[in-house]
């Protein structure tokens, strides 16, 4: 049995695809932490391209980027599959897939701006969220069927990182009134025994999140009120 | 009634890639052209959340995204395989397709739309992006090995919808010194005949591309 090893951030939702991935299919695997955003020797040599977590390494042998991973370990561990069988079916799971991380910056804008910018990028969100709604999940349970697969891995960051967003920047965004078979998938998500036992720590998390709304804050009242040199000593000083 | 059809415009890379890849499966389609500024409402009703082409449909279900379709098109066709059988190699396709349509494709056209500087600076880029390719074609006749594959079908965009961008934008960025080997691979990809049937004419790339351009500037012209 070859080595697995998996190089990911604790924060980030696209590491936690991966090791969704490797624990709903029972594959034994260390997890090595990277202390972002200092990167360690070991993933820049894995991952010179695009310098990134997560990076799963099998026998030596590395592979980089997240949804590619999620293919990888889908075709390597055939047990538990996590894709539909039929082409069309998987073509469909693909899309939606890809539909996920290109619309990963629309959905978080709103952590990442304030006042008008904040109210747009809540729409703009809000827009998206109603096509996963009425097109992706329609009335079933999970977005690929009755049981949890890698289009609801993709996703999997709505069901917790994004409520704990939107509690650090004070919005409401997914409820049971506007987004019902939204919010319910969430639940489902969340109660699927290998997720629940694998989320990062809440209070971590949301102090995580914190620090870098507070940022996001400060820098947007600094140069609004034109005070750009405190703003660049702020960017200079690594350690803020 | 074709059991296949494929809307698409003669002129688009995305389309191509699944142009070729029906041909390299010999399946018969029949292709449907587009017309991008007044989409037809078969599209809108076939890609409802992109509303772009290309669109494969296969027996009226509709299939979008030309890594996607590409993808599909192979498992549903299984002779002539566009990926590899071994999961590590196909993962390794798979990342280089999407730094190909992430990192390649769009630094090259903001090295058309850039101008001054600005483009010098992007032309530097992009051409860091390609030094990527160099090195993954680097001792191989295609990035499929012997016969050209997916990843082949992905970069074909290289072959001539590159030199389109060039034209348009001044500049050249596949310099053939710089390049060997892809230029070398562009030659090998292009002979292939299923490619070679299928390429558009340069000048309609071109006017493609300049009347893209020309829409964004206007677009931009229009925001200042």
């Amino acid at each position: 049995m070859e080595q697995v090893k998996l190089y990911g951030f604790g924060p980030s939702p696209f590491s936690y695809r991966v090791i969704w991935a490797l624990k709903l299919k029972g594959v034994r695997f260390e997890y090595i932490e990277e202390n972002l955003p200092i990167k360690s020797p070991q993933l820049l040599q894995l991952n010179p391209i695009h310098k990134k977590v997560p990076v799963l390494v099998h026998g030596g042998k590395p592979i980089s980027q997240s949804l590619v991973i999620l293919e990888y370990i889908e075709e390597t561990w055939p047990e538990n599959p996590l894709l539909p069988k039929d082409a069309y079916e998987k073509a469909m799971a693909r899309f939606w897939i890809r539909f996920a991380q290109e619309k990963y910056p629309t959905l978080n804008t709103f952590f990442r701006t304030v006042g008008q910018d904040q109210e747009l990028a809540i729409k703009e969100a809000l827009q998206v969220l109603q096509i996963l709604e009425d097109q992706a999940l329609g009335n079933k349970k999970f977005f690929t069927g009755e049981t949890v697969g890698l289009v609801d891995l993709s996703f999997g960051w709505l069901a917790y990182w994004n409520e704990c967003m939107e509690e650090t920047a004070g919005t409401k965004i997914i409820e049971s009134t506007n987004l019902p078979r939204l919010h319910k998938w969430i639940e489902n998500f969340k109660q699927n025994p290998i997720i629940q036992e694998n989320l990062p720590c809440r209070d971590n998390l949301l102090a995580y999140l914190r620090t870098k709304r507070e940022k996001i804050v400060l820098r947007r009242s600094l140069t609004s009120n034109g005070h750009k040199r405190q703003y660049n000593l702020l960017l200079s000083n690594p350690t803020y | 009634m074709s059991e296949v059809k494929l809307l698409g415009t003669q002129s688009s890379f995305p389309c191509a890639r699944i142009i070729w890849a029906l041909k390299l499966k010999e399946v018969e389609y029949e292709f449907i052209e587009e017309d991008l500024f007044n989409k037809s409402p078969l599209l809108l009703k076939m890609n409802p959340v992109y509303k772009k082409v290309p669109v494969l449909i296969h027996i009226d279900k509709p299939v979008v995204e030309s890594l996607v379709i590409l993808e599909y098109i192979d498992e549903t066709w299984k002779h002539n395989p566009l990926l590899p059988e071994d999961p590590y190699e196909r993962a390794t396709a798979r990342f280089w397709a999407k730094f190909v349509d992430e990192k390649c494709v769009l630094s090259a056209w903001e090295a058309v739309k850039s101008e001054g500087e600005n483009k010098k600076k992007a032309i530097e880029t992009a051409q860091e992006m390609f030094e990527h390719l160099e090195k993954q074609i680097a001792g191989k006749k295609y990035f499929g090995g012997e016969k050209i594959g997916y990843l082949d079908l992905v970069i074909g965009w290289t072959s001539l919808w590159l030199n389109a961008m060039e034209e348009v934008g001044g500049m050249k960025l596949l310099v053939p010194e710089k390049f060997p080997s892809l230029s070398e691979w562009t030659q090998n990809f292009i002979r292939v005949p299923a490619i070679q049937d299928s390429l558009p004419p340069l000048e309609n790339v071109v006017n493609y591309f300049q009347v893209g351009l020309n829409y964004l500037r206007s677009l931009s012209a229009n925001k200042s």
